[in-house]
């Protein structure tokens, strides 16, 4: 047996894993090498060595650390071990991260909605949703005299008036646009005009003299049958 | 021989204790006792930080990792099916977490440059007191030597390192290395030869090109 071969053995030998013949015989080398059974010794020794490495103390800390360690891993692991408990600590876990996560959001979106209706609150008069009156006074510059109520008209031409209608309402003269002006028409005019009943116009809320274009027509209806 | 067989069987009677001790352990974690959470610490903080310790020769990521192995152990003994035992799974997880915390090292912490004064030699209370152990001579030599080994086993290739230090400091059997490492017995007998003899060599050129230590008495000044 070669010195190689039996170096590469020696490791085995000194651990007692080699057995039956290659044992001896690697024994007999040793027992006649004095290299091989040096280099035997220089292993045992070094081997002697690291067993008789003090085993290094685990420092307080860490055995303070791993404490906790196994504290907060036991709380968790019972916490979820059952199917209802692993529900119940999956739920307060969402709940809590959604907490987490509206904390810093809560002020900002609580402002920004006061902020918002109040804002809101001050724009909405100007939209001018109000109902209309139906009494109430215009205050614009002017408005322009209207019919409230027309008379009957006997004549049968068309015929197209311009009244004039006092601040009382009342239409105290006529201008004939179109037509024939005949003194059937000027009877007529004058029947309508007391028979009527008109709005006068405004200047800044207050009743004035206005104009009323008034058109007549001739209405024909064909019974047939 | 009959010494033998007794050896044997007392061997597999103690192997069989501990199997069930084991079982025992991981149902009562299984079921959060917090006495098996406190007993699986104190069977197993030391020899694990004394394995990642030695592997990583550094006590600050051996800290680190010990609390990675039983952060994970925790979290992964629900799965744990009794196929190896509670030893050689949490040595296994160590050292996947020692390898990790090497490449992570490698990575990122050779960079960096500590700014706290965090000696190793810090005397604490402890050391104050007084000693009626070895004398100061013995003491001072026996810590030469401690780290004159350290420092080679640092030195040694860092796959060698671990079968050896599972071997010789932790005192596992190679099937357990294998089962650990994950390799075959084939492959943990030439790391382990591979390893010692590095290790033999790193002191035999540390031994010769450090004089050793001759200490003077002297009076004091």
């Amino acid at each position: 047996m070669s010195c190689q071969i039996v170096r590469n053995s020696l490791s085995e030998f000194l651990d007692q894993r080699l057995a039956g013949e290659k044992r001896i015989r690697v024994a007999q080398h040793l027992a006649r090498c004095r290299e091989c059974a040096t280099h035997l010794d220089e292993l045992s020794e070094n081997r002697a060595r690291l067993q008789g490495l003090p085993p290094a103390p685990v420092p307080e800390r860490v055995q303070t650390q791993l404490l906790v360690l196994a504290s907060r891993e036991r709380a968790r692991w019972n916490s979820i071990k059952t199917l209802p408990l692993a529900w119940r600590t999956w739920s307060i876990n969402v709940k809590l991260t959604i907490d987490n996560l509206m904390r810093p959001l809560a002020l900002p979106v609580a402002g920004g909605v006061v902020s918002a209706l109040f804002l809101f609150s001050m724009l909405v008069p100007t939209f001018g949703f109000y109902p209309h009156p139906r009494n109430d006074v215009p205050i614009r510059l002017y408005t322009v005299a209207t019919v409230v109520e027309v008379a009957p008209f006997i004549n049968n031409d068309e015929t197209v008036v311009e009244l004039y209608i006092d601040d009382r309402g009342q239409a105290t003269d006529y201008s004939v646009q179109r037509g024939q002006l005949s003194p059937e028409l000027q009877a007529d005019l004058a029947r309508m005009m007391y028979s009527s009943r008109f709005t006068p116009a405004t200047w800044f809320g207050q009743p004035t003299n206005g104009k009323v274009l008034v058109s007549f027509r001739r209405i024909q209806y064909d019974v047939h049958g | 021989m009959a010494t033998l067989i007794l050896d044997l069987n007392s061997q597999r009677t103690a192997d069989a204790v501990a199997e069930t001790d084991d079982v025992a352990l991981v149902r009562a974690l299984r079921e959060g006792s917090e006495q098996a959470y406190e007993t699986l610490l104190l069977r197993f903080q030391q020899p694990v930080y004394n394995l990642a310790l030695r592997l990583l020769n550094d006590s600050s990521d051996a800290a680190d990792v010990v609390q990675e192995v039983f952060l994970k152990v925790f979290r992964n003994v629900g799965h744990f099916r009794n196929q190896s035992s509670l030893k050689t799974w949490i040595f296994r997880i160590a050292i996947n977490e020692a390898h990790n915390q090497r490449r992570w090292f490698f990575r990122h912490r050779h960079r960096e440059v500590g700014m706290e004064d965090e000696r190793e030699d810090a005397r604490s209370r402890a050391d104050l007191l007084a000693d009626t152990g070895q004398s100061p001579f013995d003491y001072v030599l026996d810590q030469e030597q401690q780290t004159l080994i350290e420092e080679a086993v640092a030195r040694i290739n860092p796959t060698f390192r671990a079968a050896v230090v599972l071997r010789d400091i932790t005192d596992l059997s190679y099937e357990e290395i294998a089962e650990i490492l994950q390799i075959s017995l084939g492959t943990v007998k030439s790391r382990i030869l591979r390893g010692r003899e590095a290790l033999r060599q790193e002191l035999e050129n540390r031994l010769q090109s450090q004089p050793a230590l001759s200490l003077v008495p002297k009076t004091a000044e």
